[in-house]
């Protein structure tokens, strides 16, 4: 017993190691399954406000091209206004800074939309992540969709009172529902950790008739995104011998690199969504 | 450790959170200083308190990282392989006990020495842990040494820059 302890005692910095990175590896692995303790991500309070405070500074700079993305949209959105008719529009709530649409009932879904500001962005890792200053205090929720004005960013993973982090587009761990535009095929969206200006589509059957710029839009199937969000077009697609699946690589349209305005869309349905299918599953 | 070597770590932690983390050089090229914190540790303090020293720099660095556990495991292991590296480098008439292992103080040959080898096992348990498969071996070999070029530098042109402002005081 006596050596045994003088084992431990004479070994003691290897056994420290090994604990060590027993536990490193441990939360490594507790963080990739979603279930990321919000106080140990960027959307604690801590890094949130120290990022708003650098957000800041860096912020005179791109004001330029946020002006003439501000611009840009506008003028879509005049153009979708002038397009579709009014009275589709029952109620028009102006809330601080967000939105209230409610849209006639023959479509039946309800999305809010409030605008946030990224304050933070990787684009190197494998697993990115952004972080915005918007918390549960404005309503953003854990799996709310995330969109800029180009395109899909990602999903809401957590939520503190002033702050949120979000899994965007270009992380590993993520797959969306998608659609071909006019095709009605719908797919899978993931990243490849390669380069964050393309991502993959996968599930498009080989009887598919596709395109190269074929526009990719979300399928409205998740109950996140509403249906024909823009996702990306067709760069280049393959269609490997003896499978029955196109390997499809996606120019993404939302610019990883520049982002700095997002808005989070909040379905007011999902709940009552996810538990009628939960209910249809148990049946 | 000193006040002033704590405010040194200080300094390379905000370096790497606030400037370092937000510039894309390439996407092969991961520029990392904060490294430097631990190789240039005090040479005879406890193996274990260089231990837990990496533990807890690697938490913060992955705090702002979102990637919660990734630097802390590849830290730990540069904490555990430091000591066998000065070892296998220690000159023929031993270390001086109070000096810091930089290359000012020891030479710029021993220092890349020390530095090359340790940032090069560093990165290489660092991109495969974060890759987590051997699947994209060749991307993940050229981020090593392109990564480890770039630190290698980093750490150089910050001591550099250390050393002549200290030298006014």
């Amino acid at each position: 017993m006596g050596e045994l302890i003088n084992f431990f005692v004479r070994n003691h910095v290897f056994f420290i190691f090994i604990l060590f990175e027993f536990l490193c590896f441990y939360i490594l692995g507790t963080q990739n399954s979603y279930h990321r303790a919000s106080a140990m991500s960027s959307s604690n309070a801590i890094s949130g406000a120290l990022y708003k405070v650098t957000n800041s500074i860096s912020d005179y700079a791109g004001l330029k091209d946020v002006n003439k993305e501000l611009a840009n949209e506008n003028a879509r959105l005049r153009e979708y206004l002038t397009n579709k008719e009014l009275s589709f529009i029952n109620r028009v709530d102006t809330l601080v800074d967000s939105v209230y649409v409610t849209i006639d009932s023959v479509l039946a879904k309800g999305y809010v939309y409030t605008s946030a500001k990224v304050i933070n962005n990787t684009t190197h890792s494998l697993y990115n992540y952004i972080t915005l200053d918007k918390g549960s205090k404005d309503g953003f929720k854990k799996d709310m969709g995330l969109v800029s004005t180009n395109g899909v960013v990602g999903i809401i993973k957590t939520v503190s009172k002033n702050y949120s982090s979000a899994m965007s587009l270009i992380n590993k761990n993520i797959k969306l529902t998608a659609k071909i535009r006019h095709k009605k095929f719908t797919g899978s969206i993931s990243w490849n950790g390669e380069s964050a200006q393309y991502g993959q589509l996968d599930e498009i059957p080989n009887h598919a008739n596709i395109e190269i710029s074929d526009t990719i839009t979300t399928s409205g199937y998740s109950a996140i995104f509403p249906e024909n969000f823009m996702i990306g077009t067709i760069e280049d697609f393959e269609l490997k011998e003896g499978s029955n699946f196109y390997d499809i690589k996606v120019k993404l349209a939302t610019d990883f690199y520049t982002l700095r305005y997002v808005d989070g869309v909040e379905n007011l349905n999902r709940s009552e969504l996810i538990e009628l299918e939960e209910l249809a599953i148990k049946r | 450790m000193t006040a002033f070597q704590i405010i040194n770590a200080i300094a390379i932690i905000a370096i790497q959170v606030l400037i370092l983390d937000n510039v894309e050089l390439h996407r092969l090229v991961k520029p990392l200083l904060y490294p430097l914190i631990i190789l240039t540790l005090p040479l005879f303090i406890p193996r274990s308190l260089v231990l837990v020293i990496a533990l807890v720099l690697g938490l913060i660095i992955d705090i702002s990282n979102d990637s919660l556990g990734l630097h802390a495991a590849a830290c730990v292991f540069l904490a555990y392989i430091r000591y066998i590296i000065l070892m296998l480098l220690e000159p023929r008439n031993g270390y001086d006990q109070y000096v810091l292992p930089t290359y000012k103080n020891l030479g710029f040959s021993w220092f890349l020495k020390y530095a090359s080898i340790s940032i090069l096992l560093f990165n290489t348990f660092f991109f495969f842990v974060e890759a987590f498969s051997f699947r994209f071996l060749d991307t993940i070999l050229l981020k090593i040494i392109l990564s480890t070029l770039t630190c290698l530098f980093l750490m150089i042109l910050y001591q550099m820059l250390f050393t002549r402002l200290k030298s006014r005081y």
